[in-house]
Order: structure tokens, then sequence, then C-alpha cells
């Protein structure tokens, strides 16, 4: 199948960001238009690839990639290492297509939020349109240096748009951001070229090795060379434990402080807080997602043995986000740092998923993984909309918003009880999928202990109170706001504001609804993932 | 061999240093040229006329020659291809009131130093090359004639003195260990790995391994700035490549004892570089704690024999990172001043282009994609990796434990300018950079990415002659 969709979509916005090279800084409303029309093209595009998507397509996790595009792309001897090969390798299956449809459109309603933006306009869509090829090319990468360039190349444009277009605190934001996510990408670059040097096909005429950085490869147990570091027989240590079960640990270090996990979330919080409205959004919806992503298509793909054996440890720390995430958000006062809490909390699922090993755990992460683009997406928004008109996001400045702004807040509860989990919206899904997941794993082999799904729920109630109470005490009640000089521009919401917030909600009104949609193109792909993971179940 | 016979085979041999003798000759011609009074665009034309030449008729041939003190192999044609170039980027520095005929002249000396050393195959030859260069390099540091330019000279020859009598000592152990000054004559000895020891304390004295490091940053601060670009690359790289040449013909001798003191040596150079840098206001301070570090991370690629192409790759993006740091530093000085951090505050409004340029050399310098200085941290950390795995030897994991958290850390420190540039408030500091500079910087940063895009091009550049 010879197609290029898939490098359209990706290099599509970075067309569009060389398009605004031959722009005036001035020319402001020429720049914004440019870049709606690329982000939108990438976003016909990705509809485009749902169209043509085979939902049932191969038979092992191996083969049941789409669209694939190879080429060789770097090849270089160096001495005794054989050959050097990296190559452009995409492809697409069920778990990636819908987050790269979510992160089309999520673009494109971030270039719609970024529409009131003034200062240095240009840069500003240069880097955002930067950083949105760099997202998507994460997603449908299957060469691991490719994945590593585009998940390193995400951190360049964000840093600076959090740094210049964001809050008072924004140089510390940044600069927290970049460092604490570097780290983790630096131990994904250390397992990155351990596996690279472990995987690999004796070339027959010339009797060299010829390693790899195909994932493909690295994901089946057929191309590790024998007595290498990171084979199955490999009988290096670290510090008394097994190298390949370091090499996993480092890798789901690396993917969870994006995630982000508890110990390593505090970037989190300031970054989404002194960001700009529309750079939370992506943060929220789609920089979380690629740490997800990469521990479902490397970290557990690769080393599913290791996986398993810390299934359970997983799980806890996924527990621990739920509840630490939805303590820490019903004490805040910021609505923007609560909201950025909720979401360290929603993440917890998706670790609870994975550490379960069945297929509703891993749709259930997955779904929720793509319910929560939509959920922190609209929720970021939200906050915009408060703060665009009064430059305040004090919980206790605002009483009664009902009355003055139905519209406003007829959005605002919507999302809240979507992200709460409320039966019929979004959020419900993927979490009940996730506690199936657990509850089930329990009740069969005993990998997950019962209270894990317990105290899941327990969170759900955490989640449920702090929505409520926020709700009571800004919405509902006589209306009154903290200064005098906000009154005239408590206006409800505006087109512009409507139409970001229309595919929004409709997205979760119809994933709650309706989750077929998802879960029918995800399941064969998630089924594949858990044949290919459990495989090692039986062994055991 | 009798004496005429030697005379005739010396004779012979002279095609072989072609470049060094075109470097020779035309450095003498630039000094008469300059007594000549004439203007120093001239001269500069002059001096790149000789670097060229001496790039384009370099010899690439293999063997001894000269009785066996010079040495020609594919390392030795890369430094003969390599070192010229990097000179004359050097030339393309801003005009400043220290350059004269007398800096140019010198500059073409450490080079001429520099080559011999890496041709040497004689304890000997290879202590007066290192002299020459050193000499010739005090000079360069003064050259500001300030106060803080003859600190920098100072020290920086009181510690290379001793650095370099800790040198001859050891060669004289070496030399009565052995009875014999050529490389390829040592044995296992207790005198010998005695002398051999004092002897590379010479060599990282030159290629600043911590704790011989301690001339770095008062020289690199007190020195002027095109001179600095030069020391950071053309000696050290010479250098590093003595110390290929020198754990060639040891190879294996001294081990595992030798490796493990060169993984700690580099280990210790990489922390002690980073966490130094980390708190430096000062621009050039700061970026000669980076190149500290950076000789961290060459050091253990001249100990493993099988690595010589990773070498090459690293030391050509090295020398690219550093000039193009070092020439954007020098646009930014004042005349006679220093550039601190705070001087480029704000200015990504008024030049975006020069912001944008800074942000790549310094992702390059910290070993992030897309700019080559991640394709040599790639090469470098796998055959780090390859040799943990094939020797499950504790030292090279820590090595690459340690190179990767001191690559997160010195993102802090290298990010620094174009956070400088872009956060900060301007300062209303005005600072005018001709136009054709751009173009400079715009090639080299655009080099750097290439680099990255497509690496084998490196290939090319002064090819193996069996590869």
């Amino acid at each position: 199948m010879s197609s290029y969709i898939l490098s359209l979509i990706i290099w599509m916005p970075l067309l569009g960001a060389f398009t605004l090279l031959f722009f005036n800084e001035r020319q402001t409303s020429g720049i914004k238009i440019v870049a709606l029309i690329f982000s939108l093209i990438q976003l016909l595009f990705s509809i485009g690839l749902v169209w043509r998507f085979d939902p049932n397509y191969g038979d092992h996790l191996l083969t049941s990639f789409q669209f694939v595009e190879k080429f060789s792309w770097i090849s270089m001897s160096l001495g005794s290492f054989g050959s050097f090969n990296i190559d452009y390798h995409l492809g697409v299956d069920g778990m990636s297509l819908w987050l790269v449809v979510l992160s089309s459109l999520i673009t494109v309603l971030g270039v719609l939020a970024s529409w009131k933006l003034k200062q240095q306009v240009r840069s500003y869509f240069m880097l955002y349109l930067l950083l949105s090829t760099s997202i998507v090319g994460c997603f449908l990468a299957l060469d691991f240096f490719l994945f590593y360039l585009f998940f390193e190349l995400v951190l360049l444009p964000m840093f600076f748009l959090i740094g210049l277009w964001g809050g008072p605190r924004r140089s510390y934001a940044s600069i927290k951001f970049f460092i604490y996510t570097l780290v983790g990408s630096l131990l994904i670059l250390v397992v990155m070229i351990a596996l690279y040097l472990s995987v690999g096909v004796l070339d027959p005429t010339s009797e060299m090795m010829i390693h790899s950085f195909n994932l493909l490869h690295m994901m089946d147990s057929n191309y590790f060379i024998e007595g290498s570091s990171l084979a199955k027989d490999s009988v290096l240590t670290f510090m008394g434990m097994p190298l390949r079960a370091v090499a996993f640990l480092a890798l789901f270090l690396g993917f969870a402080i994006k995630l982000p996990i508890v110990p390593f979330h505090t970037w989190l919080p300031d970054a989404h807080v002194e960001a700009a409205t529309p750079i939370s959004v992506i943060l929220a919806a789609l920089l979380l997602k690629l740490g997800g992503y990469g521990l479902y298509r490397i970290a557990f793909s690769i080393f599913p043995d290791a996986a398993l054996h810390f299934g359970y440890y997983i799980a806890i720390f996924g527990v621990l986000a739920i509840i630490y995430g939805g303590l820490n958000a019903m004490a805040q006062n910021d609505l923007k740092r609560m909201i950025a809490y909720s979401s360290i909390s929603h993440m917890g699922f998706v670790l609870i998923g994975l550490g379960s090993f069945t297929v509703e755990g891993a749709a259930g992460g997955m779904f929720q993984m793509i319910a929560h683009g939509f959920i922190s997406a609209a929720l970021f928004l939200i906050v915009g909309v408060l703060y665009d008109r009064t430059q305040n996001r004090k919980i206790e400045n605002f009483s009664g918003l009902a009355t003055k702004l139905p519209g406003y807040s007829f959005v605002v509860m919507i999302v809240f009880f979507a992200s709460l989990g409320l039966p019929g919206l979004a959020g419900f899904v993927g979490e009940l999928l996730v506690l199936m997941g657990a509850f089930n794993v329990s009740a069969v082999d005993g990998m997950l202990p019962n209270w894990i799904g317990i105290v899941a729920v327990m969170g759900l109630l955490i989640t449920a109170a702090y929505y409520l109470w926020t709700i009571q005490r800004m919405f509902l009640g006589k209306y009154w706001v903290r200064e005098h000089s906000w009154e005239p521009k408590m206006k409800d919401l505006e087109i512009r504001e409507w139409l970001i917030f229309t595919p929004l909600i409709l997205g979760i009104v119809v994933l709650g609804m309706y989750p077929k949609i998802i879960l029918d193109t995800m399941n064969h792909s998630i089924e594949l993932f858990i044949a290919h993971v459990g495989d090692l179940k039986i062994k055991l | 061999m009798k004496i005429n016979e030697q005379l005739i085979e010396i004779q012979e041999h002279f095609g072989v240093i072609s470049s060094e003798i075109i470097l020779i000759t035309g450095s003498i011609i630039l000094l008469i040229l300059g007594i000549l009074r004439l203007p120093l665009f001239w001269i500069k034309v002059f001096a790149a006329v000789v670097l060229l030449g001496s790039f384009l008729f370099a010899q690439q041939v293999s063997g001894f020659f000269f009785t066996r003190t010079i040495i020609r192999d594919d390392l030795s044609y890369l430094m003969t291809q390599l070192l010229p170039l990097i000179t004359l980027g050097v030339l393309c520095f801003k005009r400043q009131a220290h350059q004269s005929y007398e800096f140019y002249f010198l500059l073409m000396s450490v080079l001429i130093g520099s080559l011999f050393m890496v041709g040497s195959h004689n304890l000997l030859i290879l202590y007066l090359a290192i002299e020459l260069t050193s000499y010739a390099s005090y000079l360069l540091t003064g050259f500001h004639f300030n106060e803080k330019g003859s600190e920098a000279a100072m020290k920086y020859l009181l510690f290379g003195g001793v650095s370099s009598a800790v040198m001859l000592f050891g060669i004289s152990l070496l030399y009565g260990a052995h009875d014999s000054l050529y490389f390829d004559t040592l044995e296992f000895s207790l005198l010998g790995a005695t002398g051999l020891f004092f002897f590379l304390s010479g060599l990282f004295f030159k290629t600043s391994i911590v704790p011989f490091h301690i001339w770095v940053p008062a020289t690199y601060e007190g020195a002027p700035t095109d001179a600095v670009a030069f020391f950071s690359t053309v000696p050290k790289i010479a250098g590093f490549a003595v110390l290929y040449h020198v754990f060639k013909w040891t190879n294996g001798l001294f081990n595992p004892f030798l490796e493990q003191l060169i993984l700690l040596l580099a280990i210790l150079t990489i922390v002690w570089g980073t966490l130094a840098a980390l708190r430096q206001t000062d621009v050039k301070r700061m970026l000669s704690y980076g190149a500290v570090a950076h000789s961290g991370f060459i050091l253990p690629l001249c100990l493993v024999m099988d690595t010589y192409s990773v070498f090459k790759y690293y030391v050509i993006i090295y020398a690219f990172m550093n000039i193009l740091a070092f020439l954007f530093v020098q646009l930014h000085e004042k005349e006679g001043e220093n550039l601190s951090l705070s001087n480029v505050s704000g200015l990504g409004i008024k030049f975006p282009l020069l912001g944008v340029i800074s942000v790549i050399w310094a992702v390059a310098l910290v070993g992030l994609p897309p700019t080559g200085g991640f394709m040599a941290k790639l090469f470098l950390f796998s055959t780090a990796w390859q040799h943990y795995g094939s020797m499950d030897s504790l030292y090279w994991l820590t090595f690459i434990c340690v190179g990767v958290l001191s690559s997160a850390a010195s993102l802090y420190f290298y990010l620094r300018v174009p956070y400088f540039y872009f956060f900060k408030e301007d300062q209303g500091k005005k600072i005018k950079i001709n136009k054709r500079y751009f173009v400079i910087l715009t090639l080299l940063a655009f080099t750097l990415i290439l680099l990255f895009i497509q690496p084998n091009i490196l290939d090319r550049f002064a090819p193996m002659i069996n590869p």
C-alpha cells in the first residue's frame, strides 16, 4: 500500500511554518489565517485517514500497521558497529489513529483560541505549527530514532511557547518543564542505544551485523542478537536487577515523567498555570498523551516480560496519582491549578489500565487518554474564557456566574460533569473500562489485588467532590465578582468561543453516548497488543 | 643506518609533510609581509590562502618517515585536513584591536605545533611540538595587553611550565625503562607505567582534563575571544589525537588499570565541568567549563581503538559547535570587555535570527536533536554501551549514566544565553553587527543541522585509506 498520507499529516504544519516565513510580522490576520488553513488541511487528512482505516487489519501486533512508509534515511558505517541505519518509518494502527485525529483537532482549536494574540504573532505560530508536527510525528513513528527525534523536538517549541507568551512566572516554569522532561527523555535515549545494539540481523552476504532502530524488530524477540546486553537470555545485571528490567524501568520513568506520575509531577502544575490558554490546552490534551502512548507502544511492547513483572507497582503508581492528584486539586484556589491537578489524577487511570494487562483495562486506558484529550482541552479553555475577561482565575473571586453567563455556565456544567465521570459523557467510559479490567484481573489470577480498584473508585468520589464544590462556589448562589471593574467585561461566550467549544462538547457527548466509534476501531489493535504483551503470561 | 643514508631518506620524505612545510614557509612570509606594513586585511587573506594551501596539498600516505620520528596515518591526515580549516574559521572573527600580524603568526605557529604533535612518533619530537604550541599559546593569551590578559597569560604560563616539566620527567622515565623514545617500543614495566602516568599528565593539561584544567577558566576569560575559540579547538583536538596515538601503542599493556583510570578521569571531568559551569555569569567562562566537560566526553573515545570514525565525528562536530559559539560571543562583545549574560538581555526582539542561532549552538552543545551535537553524543554513548555490554565493566556504565545526567544539567547553563536573549527585558544596550557575519553564523548553524540530517557526508571528509 503506497500512500503518503501519514507524511502529509506530519509535515503539513511544518509547511505552514515555512510559509509564515514569507509574512511580515505585522500581517497578523494573514498569519493566523495561514496557520488555520494548514492545521485544517491536517485535520482533513486525518479524518480521511479514519475513513480509509481498516479496523481488522493484520493478525499480529507486528503486522497490524497500515499506511506504512519506509525509506532508508541515514546509513553510515562506523567501524566495529557494523553499519548505522536509521529509517524513515511511519505507520498507524488502532491505538495511534485516534490520537492523531485528536492532535489535529486540538491543533485547529488551539489556533482559534490564540486568535486574539497580539505580540510576536509570527514567531508564536511558527513555533506552534512546529510543535504540532512533532507531536503527530511521535504518534506515527515506527522507528525509535525517529520517535525520539520528534519526542525531543516537542520540548524546544514548548519551552519557548511557555517562556515567551506565558504568565508572570513563565521563565521558571519553562525551564522546569524543559529540565524535567529532558531527564526523562535522556533515560529513554540510553535504553534506545542499548536496544539498538541488541537488535539486528546478520547480513548474509557480508556477514556484518546490521543494527536498526526499527521498533517492530525491537518488539520481536527473534531479532535480538544472542548474548547481547538486552536479549532475553542476557546475564547482565545492574544493582542486582536483570538489565531488561532496568531498561524497562528507565523507559517507564522516562514516559511517566511526561504522563506524569506522582513524585515527578511537579513540573506540570507550574507549566500549565504559567502557559497561555492554547498552550495549556496542547500541554494537557496532547503532551501528556505522548507519555501514555510511549508506555503502550514502546515500554510495554518491547519489554512485556518486565512490564508484567512490574504491573502491580505500576497500578499502585496509578492509584497514588488518582488520590494524590485529586486531593491536591481539592486544595487549590486557583481554577487553572485545580484543573492541572485533576489531569494528574485522571492520568492515573491509564496506569491502572496498563497494569491490569487485560483487554478492557488497556482499551480503557487508551479511551481515557482520548476522552481526557477532549475534556482537558475544554477545561483549560473554560479557564481561558474567564481569564480573558478578568485576568484573574481565583475561585473565591467569583460567585453565581450562572445567572450572568448562562451559555458559559452550560458549557462548564457539561465539561465538569464529563470530567467527574457522569455516565453518558466521555469521562465515564474510560474509567469504567479500566475499573472493569482491574476487578477482572483480580478475579482471574490475582495479579492486581481488589483494593486497587476500590481505592480508584474512592478517587472518583474525590473528583466529584472538588468539581461539585467548585460549581457551587463559582456558579451557584448570588452573582458577585471581586472587582467592580470586571463588571462590564463579564459577557457571555462570543461566536469564536462557541466555535471552539462546540466540537469539544460534541466530542464529549458522542464519545460518552456512543463509544463504539472509537472502541470498534481500537479494539483489534488492543487485542493484538494484549496478545503480544500477555504472550508471556502463560510461560511464567 | 649511516648518516648520509639518513640524510637521503630525510630528503626524500619532505613531500610527506607538505602541508606543514607550506604552513612554515607561509607563516615566515606572513611575518615579513607584516614588517612591510601590509594592511591587516591582506595579511588575513594571505593567511587564508596559506591555510587553504596546506589543506589542499596534504598528503594521504601511511607509514613512518624521517627515521621513524614522524608517523602518517588516517588520524594525522584527518588533522591536516581539519585543523587548518578550523583556523580558517578563526580568521573570520570580527575585527578587534588586538589583531595584528604577530597575532596571526602566533596562531599559525600553534597550528604548526599541533600538526607536528599529531604526526610525531617520537617522545622528543612530541615534546618539542607541544612546547611550540604552548609558548605561542601563552603569548596569544596576553594579546589584550591589559591586566586581566596578563594575569591569564601568567597563570597559563605557570601551569603550563609545571606540567611540561612533569611531562619531561615522565619522558625521561619512559626512556629509562625502555631505552627508546619511540612509541611502539613500549612494554609493561613498573618504571614505564610511572613514566607513562607523568607523561600523560602533560597531555591531560593540553586537553584540559580535571584535575589539570585549572588554567582553563582564567585563560578563556582573559584571552581574546578568537584566541579562545582557537585554544578550545585546535591544540585541544590535537592533544586528543596524540592521546589516541599513545593509547594505540600502549594498547592493552596497562589494562584494566589504565582504562579504569581514564574513565574515572573522564567522569570526574564531566561532573566538574558541568557543576562549575552552572553558576557562571560570564559567557566565556561558562563556555570554558562547558569545554572542560566536553573533554571528558572525548577522552574515552581515544582509549578504545575501534572507534576512529566516532572520534572523528565527535571532534569535527565539537569544532563546529565551538567556533559557532565563540564567534557568536565575540560578535556581541564590546572592545576590551567580556560578555556577561545580562549584556544580551532582550536582544531577541531586535535580532530574532541571532536568537535562533544561539538556540542552535546551545542545543548542539547540550547534545539534543536536531543538531549534529546529538549525533555525536549518540555515537559516543553507543560506543560506551558496546564496551559495557561486552566487558560488563561498571566504569563504562557509570560513564554513560554520568554523561547522560550531565547533559540534562548542562541544558540549564547552555540555554541561559538564548534564555537571556528572549526572556529578559531589553536593557537598551546597542550592538552593531555587520550583515556578513549573519551569513557566516547562519552557514555554520545550518551545517550543524545538516550534520544531523545527513551525518554520512562526513565519511567523505578525510576518508580512511583502508576502511
